[in-house]
């Protein structure tokens, strides 16, 4: 603060009033007012700027035992040292305004040297205070900061090292905030942080315990084991974020490590209960976890797929397999689509289920892509120009790459490169990309269409499908999964909906390709539903690139 | 020390500490005298004991006992003080109170006379 501090004088009587103000404001800005209501009023209007008030007990209106109390509730009030002007033989008012929160008091008649003294002692002692705050919490929800935070666990860990004591070290996020920030604004991101430090004081209030905020929605909690149920909190908490004015529902998760050995570093302790809270991140079954060997299990898996993936790469681990599909009415191959196989030296087969989300996840995925791609574009050329003869092949597009600038560009590009005309190559885009970025997907997938390339909806039915995506997205063909009739319910019901999805498909004049068909029966039944075109075992498995190239010779196709 | 000074003095008030209160500035002390002395309390607080309106009369009291501490004018302070701790233990009716509220009035009379004596 710039200048003289600033003091607000409240006393009925004008002529204290004017000693007061005279002995002040050599040292002071002073303002003055004659009754508790109006010194609230400057106090709410200008409270940040008033560094200690000087406040008579007995005065009409409203008098200082109630001042003292409505300041004492307010958070930003509550930190105004108030200096209690009283008289000289009343103790008993005295300690009546101590107990209501006042700092200090004098007593009439004034001694200037003894009252400017308590004054600036009062006054030093909240800025010192204030100091300590500022270094230690959170300027927008009040809570520690991490360093604080690490601190004072640190303090309690150490003092109970000798003890049966058991304590808990969680991290509580709220999953969606970044959309919440992104959509509603971050001065909307930053109250609903607010009201998230407030509802954890709330649950937290019967226990002895320690709140930080790390950083965005990142909080984090030390306790004592025993004194919170996880299955309550998580309870009682959702449900009071339930009452905050938002259109979302605001999803929070708790990673919780118990903390078996207080010898490891505290950062480290909060790492783990981050650790298990993004473990289970995407899940939305569950609203709590673990740290346990099962996350530690999973990350080291992680980790080795990420430290491993670009000698992958460079080492030609990766390789393109096809898998054929044939066309239902004359069983003659009518193309095929493209699978990466990561082949690894000491572990052998690794399954896509396992390497895929952790690529999605880091961002490789857009480079692995673009290998499937142009090795794609590789055996699509060989075939036409060594044997003259083709299927188009499709091969995946993830979420990720429609960001990718230019994308419209490479694959022009790449299809010069390698001679073929786009139609070979089917591009395949996943639902949930629509749910993502509904305009920049329509804008990306119009743009590839307009340069000739076919354009397919993987795994239709699987996500969050909505019939609008349907209509916007300008695709020419349809996937549809057989689990979407084997996994769920009632399977009568599932063959309608399928009936009905292949039946509104031809009205849209949109292709379909079942895939996973793994018998007889399920081709006799998509022949009658009218499909088009299947993959699965029960035509052929995925297979390397030399054996597909003997079948495609050997074959005759369903196209020219 | 000038003779306004000097008689309140004579008169009980410790004139030292009790300018220094006021910064050693005789002028703004003899502005606060004159203003103290128009206090409307001195008024109220005769009608509230006349109106037996105990509470009243005690706070307008005890605001002027502040008043008259704060200018010093000890003599006064005597006679306000009384009041002030009869009115707290609501011992004594206020009729009986009249009298020692009579005897304040007369001693202020005294320094309301010094405002002409001295053309303050």
């Amino acid at each position: 603060m710039e200048g003289k501090r600033q003091i607000l004088v409240v006393d009925d009587q004008a002529v204290n009033r004017k000693i007061l103000c005279k002995m002040l404001q050599e040292n002071y800005r002073v303002m003055s007012c004659s009754n508790g209501e109006e010194a609230l009023e400057l106090l709410k209007k200008s409270g940040d700027q008033i560094s200690a008030v000087l406040l008579d007990i007995m005065m009409p209106v409203m008098d200082g035992y109630e001042v003292l109390e409505i300041m004492h509730k307010d958070s930003s009030l509550s930190r105004i040292p108030v200096l209690v002007t009283s008289q000289s033989d009343e103790e008993e008012s005295e300690l009546k305004a101590l107990n209501f929160g006042a700092s200090d008091f004098v007593s009439k008649p004034y001694k200037k040297d003894v009252l400017k003294k308590r004054l600036l002692n009062l006054i030093e002692r909240r800025e010192a205070t204030e100091a300590v705050d500022v270094l230690e919490r959170d300027p927008l929800t009040n809570l520690y900061n991490k360093q604080a935070f690490c601190h004072k666990v640190h303090s309690v860990l150490h003092r109970n090292a000798n003890s049966d004591k058991r304590y808990l070290m969680a991290a509580f996020d709220v999953v969606n905030f970044k959309l919440i920030n992104d959509t509603y604004g971050t001065a909307e991101g930053d109250n609903l942080l607010k009201f998230v430090s407030d509802v954890l004081k709330r649950v937290l209030a019967d226990t002895k315990h320690y709140i930080a905020r790390v950083y965005a929605d990142q909080f984090l909690i030390f306790i004592q084991q025993g004194q919170i149920h996880v299955n309550e909190f998580m309870e009682k908490s959702s449900k009071l974020l339930l009452e905050y004015p938002l259109d979302m529902k605001v999803n929070v998760k708790l990673g919780i490590y118990e903390i078996t050995d207080p010898k490891v570093a505290v950062n480290a302790m909060c790492d783990r209960a981050v650790i298990a809270g993004n473990s289970i991140k995407d899940n939305f079954d569950r609203s709590y976890a673990y740290y346990d060997d099962s996350v530690i299990e999973k990350l080291l898996v992680e980790k080795q797929i990420t430290d491993e993936m670009e000698t992958a790469i460079a080492e030609s681990q990766f390789q393109v397999y096809l898998q054929p599909k044939f066309d239902i009415a004359t069983r003659k191959m009518a193309g095929a689509e493209a699978l990466v196989r990561w082949i690894h030296p000491e572990k052998g087969f690794m399954s896509p289920g396992d390497f895929i989300p952790v690529f999605e996840k880091n961002g490789f995925i857009t480079e692995l892509d673009m290998f499937v791609w142009e090795r794609t574009c590789a055996l699509l050329s060989e075939w036409l120009h060594k044997y003259g003869k083709c299927v188009p092949v499709s091969v995946n597009v993830s979420r990720k790459d429609i960001y990718k600038p230019h994308l419209t560009q490479y694959f022009k590009d790449l299809t010069a490169k390698y001679d073929i005309e786009p139609k070979y190559l089917h591009l395949e885009i996943t639902e949930s990309a629509y749910t993502e970025n509904s305009e920049q997907l329509i804008a990306v997938i119009s743009s590839l269409k307009d340069a000739g390339f076919e354009i397919e909806m993987d795994d239709f039915g699987s996500g969050y499908s909505s019939l609008n995506m349907l209509s916007e997205l300008p695709i020419d063909i349809l996937k549809l999964d057989m689990k979407f009739i084997n996994n769920r319910g009632d399977k009568e019901k599932n063959q309608g909906i399928m009936r009905a999805i292949i039946t509104m498909a031809k009205e849209m004049e949109l292709r379909i390709v079942a895939e996973g068909v793994e018998e007889e029966s399920q081709v006799n039944m998509l022949h009658g539903m009218g499909c088009d075109l299947a993959q699965g075992y029960f035509f052929a498995k995925p297979m390397p690139s030399d054996n597909f190239r003997e079948l495609l010779v050997t074959s005759e196709l369903a196209v020219d | 020390m000038d003779d306004f000074m000097k008689e309140l003095e004579q008169m009980g008030c410790n004139v030292q500490s009790t300018l220094s209160r006021f910064l050693d500035d005789r002028d703004f002390y003899v502005e606060c005298y004159t203003e103290m002395l128009t206090d409307e309390g001195f008024a109220r607080l005769g009608r509230e004991l006349q109106a037996e309106n105990m509470e009243e009369a005690f706070k307008t009291a005890h605001m002027l006992k502040g008043m008259i501490a704060n200018m010093g004018l000890e003599s006064m302070g005597t006679h306000i003080g009384k009041l002030v701790e009869a009115l707290r233990t609501q011992q004594r009716s206020c009729a009986e109170l009249m009298p020692g509220y009579e005897e304040l009035m007369a001693e202020k009379a005294k320094y309301d006379a010094l405002v002409g004596k001295y053309s303050l």
